[in-house]
């Protein structure tokens, strides 16, 4: 991957808690919090996720608030056919596969060095 | 990237009767240290079997619900007639045909629709004679279940889970709908129970599928296999060409079946039926490639 | 007379129960509203006639009328429209076509679009009983829909049987609603008791009459009849668990059909049924 695109990325990653050293959640669209990371400055933010406790499509509004927030990518366990088409339909680009044997900023570095 | 602790096994059939939830109560009864979530929140079983003492309960909300206030009620109908789920009738709201789509609030124009969150279910964190906890759900009959109770007690238990855990069995729902996907979530593998029926290839076809989309391992268990020699071997013959595990085939066991319901208590029940799961138990923690104990 | 047969439990032997109520009557129809996985062909193993399309009604938002004042998607409670930007996508298999965010629309904005949701068949078996079936797509948020329409192919000059889909949640009671009567089936076990006891509830919010019937049943397990008789509810037929009964299930086959006895147990079933004052779309 080019590395003068990799240090202009907002990365998004499923957390199950409001920091880096949190264990990522597989799920996406009930995922507790949202961590969004800027791998121009190093800095990131925490956000709770809309879609947690959404009673339907939740993996829709959680899709709204990643492409809303300015995220060039989003990393995570799984997900659904309808969040998966919501952020295709916004651009986001999205990498699955990840455990919640890891911390989140293990997840962002694993990607970062790919 | 070292692996999670403890192993996440979920128990799926396609459809319902396989024996699923008896599968999920002996196979747990054969591991230590484990945890064990009732996803089957439609119609959960597995604390039938188990007998646990409930510590904490909890109510659920998954929808909302419109009702009409009487006394701001100007009875002119628009409600009704735009309702499209036949919810209203007699200025009223059924409550078990409301969708909770907000329709009626928004249109009406005396303001005389409450519409808010309302308990649909509750969930429980119950603790078995020897300790383990046993988390489950009761959905509310006629309600929706879209995934977000499942996701809700599995969250509990994972959040309750403590370090000496090297097992969460989860019962998951029948069929391949919102709460399947949730009780799959974080899954370490699947174990698959069918019955050697026509339909079973095709039933066990598209919970494959599913499985295939969020690359979950799993295996195969044919319950009842003696009941049906040809379908049993199409079964087998199919995981074969596909390189799927067969973990095991039960046969079938009256004598199980009649202790069951006899109110013997299930776990002397189970002696019947231990071994056939004792080698399912043994092919899952290969296919887990984890050392025996 | 409207007859729905359904289940808590899954696995107790609704659809064979169903299938073979509807092949002892004369001048039946079977509807399999088990849209999610029917199986009712299997057993009945019809000719069909016809297949028809069923579509559910979507939004379609006008992208140069529309201003973006994000009204519908306030009104959306299921969240099947997203919000891009400039653009509002909708989500297909989530919309509920509810009709809200057409009506809080303040600039006339939305159309109607159709989408397919699943496909309707229609049959006949053994050239006499006719069969309608409906088979949802998958992904679909709700079965509801689809089953509804399934039930308007409903013919009035006929005994109806309607199929519902197993389980206590919200497919079940659209199944069940309406009927003149519904037939409760459930198994000689502790699992088939407590879902009997959910399946219950249901038809009790849905005002349909019901009495059980018990399959696969063990005298032993006392607890059913006792529970039964103490809430004051019907057993309408008792059919013991037979190995081969299971056997022919699952070669697809019916057991009426190799076992008279049992299909004038049917018939007998469908008198009792007739004796009962049920009026025609009661509820």
């Amino acid at each position: 991957m080019n590395e003068l695109n990799k240090n202009n990325k907002k990365i998004a990653v499923t957390s199950s808690g409001k920091t880096t050293d949190a264990l990522l959640c597989e799920q996406f669209g009930r995922a507790p919090y949202f961590i969004v990371y800027d791998s121009a400055s190093g800095n990131y933010s925490a956000y709770e996720n809309p879609g947690e406790k959404a009673n339907t499509g939740a993996g829709i509004k959680a899709s709204e608030f990643i492409i809303n927030n300015g995220v060039t990518t989003l990393i995570t366990g799984q997900l659904g056919d309808k969040a998966a088409f919501a952020l295709q339909s916004g651009g986001i680009q999205y990498v699955e596969g990840y455990k919640n044997s890891i911390k989140v900023m293990d997840a962002i570095n694993d990607f970062l060095n790919k | 990237m070292q692996d999670r602790v403890y192993k996440q096994v979920v128990i799926l059939s396609g459809k319902g009767g396989t024996g699923k939830t008896t599968l999920a109560a002996v196979l747990s009864s054969l591991l230590r240290n484990k945890v064990i979530v009732d996803c089957d929140v439609d119609a959960a079983n597995l604390h039938i079997a188990l007998n646990p003492v409930v510590n904490k309960s909890f109510e659920f909300s998954g929808s909302k619900k419109a009702e009409i206030d009487t006394e701001n009620c100007s009875k002119c109908g628009l409600c009704e007639s735009l309702c499209r789920f036949d919810a209203i009738g007699a200025f009223s709201v059924n409550p078990a045909a409301c969708e909770g789509c907000g329709l009626c609030f928004r249109a009406c124009p005396s303001d005389a629709v409450i519409f808010q969150d309302v308990q649909t279910g509750k969930y429980y964190e119950s603790t078995l004679s020897d300790g383990t906890k046993l988390y489950y759900a009761k959905l509310n009959p006629g309600e929706g279940n879209s995934g977000k109770l499942v996701t809700e007690i599995k969250k509990l238990a994972v959040k309750n889970i403590l370090d000496d855990i090297q097992w969460m069995i989860v019962d998951g729902p029948p069929g391949i709908g919102c709460p399947v996907n949730a009780s799959i979530a974080s899954a370490d593998f699947a174990i698959i129970i069918t019955e050697p029926t026509v339909t079973g290839i095709h039933d066990l076809k598209r919970i494959i599928t599913l499985l295939n989309k969020f690359r979950i391992k799993y295996g195969i268990v044919v319950n009842k296999y003696d009941i049906n020699g040809k379908e049993t071997g199409a079964i087998t013959a199919y995981a074969f060409e596909e390189n799927i595990p067969i973990l095991g085939l039960i046969p079938f066991n009256n004598k199980f079946k009649d202790d069951f319901i006899s109110g013997i208590s299930f776990n002397n029940v189970v002696s019947g039926i231990r071994e056939p799961i004792d080698g399912i138990k043994t092919k899952m923690m290969q296919c887990l490639s984890i050392p025996f104990n | 007379m409207i007859i729905s047969v359904a289940s808590g439990k899954g696995g107790t032997g609704k659809t064979t129960i169903a299938a073979s109520l509807a092949l002892s009557i004369k001048d039946s129809m079977y509807i399999d509203c088990d849209v999610e996985e029917p199986n009712g062909h299997i057993l009945l193993k019809p000719e069909f006639s016809s297949a028809e399309n069923v579509y559910k009604q979507l939004p379609e938002i006008n992208e140069e009328s529309c201003r973006h004042c994000k009204k519908c998607l306030q009104a959306c409670e299921f969240n099947a429209l997203i919000n891009l930007g400039f653009k509002k996508v909708v989500l297909d298999e989530l919309c509920h076509s509810c009709g809200a965010c057409w009506f809080v629309c303040p600039w006339n904005a939305i159309a109607v679009r159709e989408k397919e949701i699943g496909v309707i068949r229609t049959g006949i078996v053994n050239n006499e009983m006719s069969f309608i079936d409906g088979t949802l797509n998958i992904g679909e948020a709700s079965a509801v829909p689809l089953i509804h329409e399934v039930k308007k192919k409903i013919n009035d000059n006929k005994i109806i049987i309607i199929d519902s889909p197993p389980g206590t949640s919200c497919s079940m009671l659209e199944a069940v609603r309406k009927s003149d009567y519904c037939l409760l089936v459930t198994e000689s076990s502790p699992f088939g008791l407590n879902d009997l006891k959910l399946a219950i509830e249901v038809a009790d919010s849905a005002g349909v009459p019901y009495g059980v019937v018990i399959n696969k049943y063990e005298p032993a397990f006392c607890e059913m009849e006792s529970f039964l008789a103490s809430s004051g509810i019907e057993i309408l037929m008792k059919i013991p668990f037979n190995r081969q009964y299971a056997e022919l299930y699952s070669e697809g086959i019916l057991p009426i059909t190799r076992y008279p006895e049992l299909k004038k147990e049917f018939v007998n079933l469908y008198s009792m049924l007739t004796t009962k004052s049920l009026s025609v779309n009661a509820g």
